[in-house]
Formats: structure tokens, C-alpha cells, sequence
């Protein structure tokens, strides 16, 4: 966004300052059109960095995240542990929730 | 929302090895964890996986209900560990973001008790005994 903005502020600035290159030289209704094309191209640029702010139900990025989990291991016979989960089962695929709590 | 499916395109590729538990509950939970975006700490985290199973418990097996107060103290164990350095809205935004989650593991839990309902309450039966997990027990 900030480098659109940047890139229209240059063309703005490009479009009022072509015409008075030449030093010595009367106002011509093309340079009444650049004037207000440039101000148009501003106005624009403005609007979109307008819309920079945070609004209320946004999506707000989490914040950084904590240390990475170790391998999946095995506390006792058929018990499994999956630390990136945080939850332990059996070899059937049951959920165990006392080691669960046990451990995590 | 091209975010969010980038990060379960990802998450499917370094979740395949670690899926050797039940198929459907390990597949939901290991989403359900990932979009939490470890918003809770590994404590909470497995809190809200416990409190998750018992809800789907006691809505499938006889003799389980939830009570309301064990129900509301635990969820206020999930607030967020850094509440203070967080605004009105991204403390509201954090609640409403553990709710779904917790939708999600409800979910998972119960379909992974549909493949045998009996056996899921005979071994919820002997949780709500195991001292272990008095402290957990969202149960009346």
C-alpha cells in the first residue's frame, strides 16, 4: 500500500512539474489538466492510505509462538504420546485422557 | 482466508507422519491445534482438549453431564497469559477464537467415538473414577 501511494505521489509530482521546464511560458489548458489530473491522482492515493487502519473485527495475527515440540514417545506399554498434539492414546487410537493430563 | 488454507496445505504435509493414532480424532485435532495458532500455552492448550473430550462424553454416553461451574472456572482458565499487554478487542477476539476451536475438538471427539460408542463410555467411566484426573473433571 505505502508503495503504491509513493509511486503515485512521483507521478503527481512528474505531471505538475513537466510544464514549467521551460522557463518562460503561459499557463495552457493542458497544464490546467495535468494540475487536475495530479490532484485527482492525490486524492486517490490518500483515500488508500486511509484505509491503513485496524478495524475491530479484523483478523489480529497471533503473537510469537512458543519453543517447537519434541518427537512422539511412549511413557509406558500401549500408551503414545504426541507432544505437537499434547495428547496420548492407546495403539487402537483412543484417546487417553488421564495420561493426556498426566503429561501435558 | 488464503492464510489459513496455505497453513493447513502445510500443515497436511508435516502432520502425515504423526497420524498413527485414530485417523479421524488425530486428523481434527492436530487442525484444531494448528488453528489455535498457539494462542494458549501447552498447559491450556491440553485443558481445552480434555474439557473438549468431556463434552463430547456427555453427549453420548449415560450418567455424564456437564456441570456449570466446573464448565465456566475451566474456561476461565483459558484467558490469555498475556491479558495485560492485550486490548478490549484482542481479548474478545482470543475468546471467540478458543470457542471455535473448542467446536472443532468436540467435533473430533465425537467422531471418533462413533466408531464404537460403548467402549468410548466404558473407558469414560473409568476416567471420571482415576484420581489422576479429579482436578480435570468437568463432570457433575
Amino acid at each position: 500500500m505505502l508503495r503504491n501511494s509513493r509511486i503515485l505521489l512521483l507521478c503527481v509530482v512528474a505531471a505538475t512539474a513537466l510544464p514549467t521546464s521551460g522557463s518562460a511560458r503561459s499557463w495552457h489548458s493542458d497544464d490546467t489538466a495535468a494540475l487536475v489530473g495530479g490532484l485527482l491522482l492525490g486524492g486517490i492515493a490518500a483515500s488508500a492510505a486511509s484505509h491503513d487502519h485496524v478495524h475491530q473485527n479484523q483478523y489480529i495475527p497471533p503473537p510469537p509462538p512458543y519453543p517447537p515440540r519434541s518427537a512422539p514417545f511412549s511413557p509406558a506399554r500401549d500408551v503414545i504420546c504426541y507432544p505437537r498434539q499434547g495428547a496420548c492414546f492407546n495403539p487402537d487410537g483412543d484417546f487417553l485422557p488421564t495420561w493426556t493430563n498426566r503429561l501435558f | 482466508m488464503r492464510t489459513v488454507v496455505a497453513a493447513l496445505a502445510g500443515c497436511l504435509g508435516a502432520a502425515s507422519p504423526s497420524l498413527a493414532e485414530n485417523p479421524t480424532s488425530g486428523f481434527v485435532r492436530l487442525h484444531a491445534i494448528d488453528l489455535l495458532e498457539r494462542a494458549l500455552t501447552q498447559e491450556q492448550q491440553t485443558k481445552l482438549q480434555l474439557v473438549a473430550y468431556q463434552t463430547a462424553v456427555a453427549d453420548v454416553c449415560l450418567g455424564f453431564t456437564l456441570d456449570d461451574a466446573k464448565m465456566a472456572k475451566a474456561f476461565e482458565a483459558l484467558a490469555p497469559a498475556d491479558a495485560a499487554k492485550m486490548s478490549d478487542a484482542q481479548k474478545d477476539y482470543h475468546d471467540k477464537h478458543i470457542l471455535v476451536i473448542y467446536g472443532i475438538l468436540v467435533g473430533g471427539e465425537l467422531a471418533a467415538m462413533s466408531d464404537d460408542p460403548s467402549e468410548a463410555c466404558a473407558a469414560a467411566a473409568k476416567v471420571k473414577t482415576d484420581p489422576d484426573f479429579a482436578g480435570e473433571v468437568v463432570w457433575q
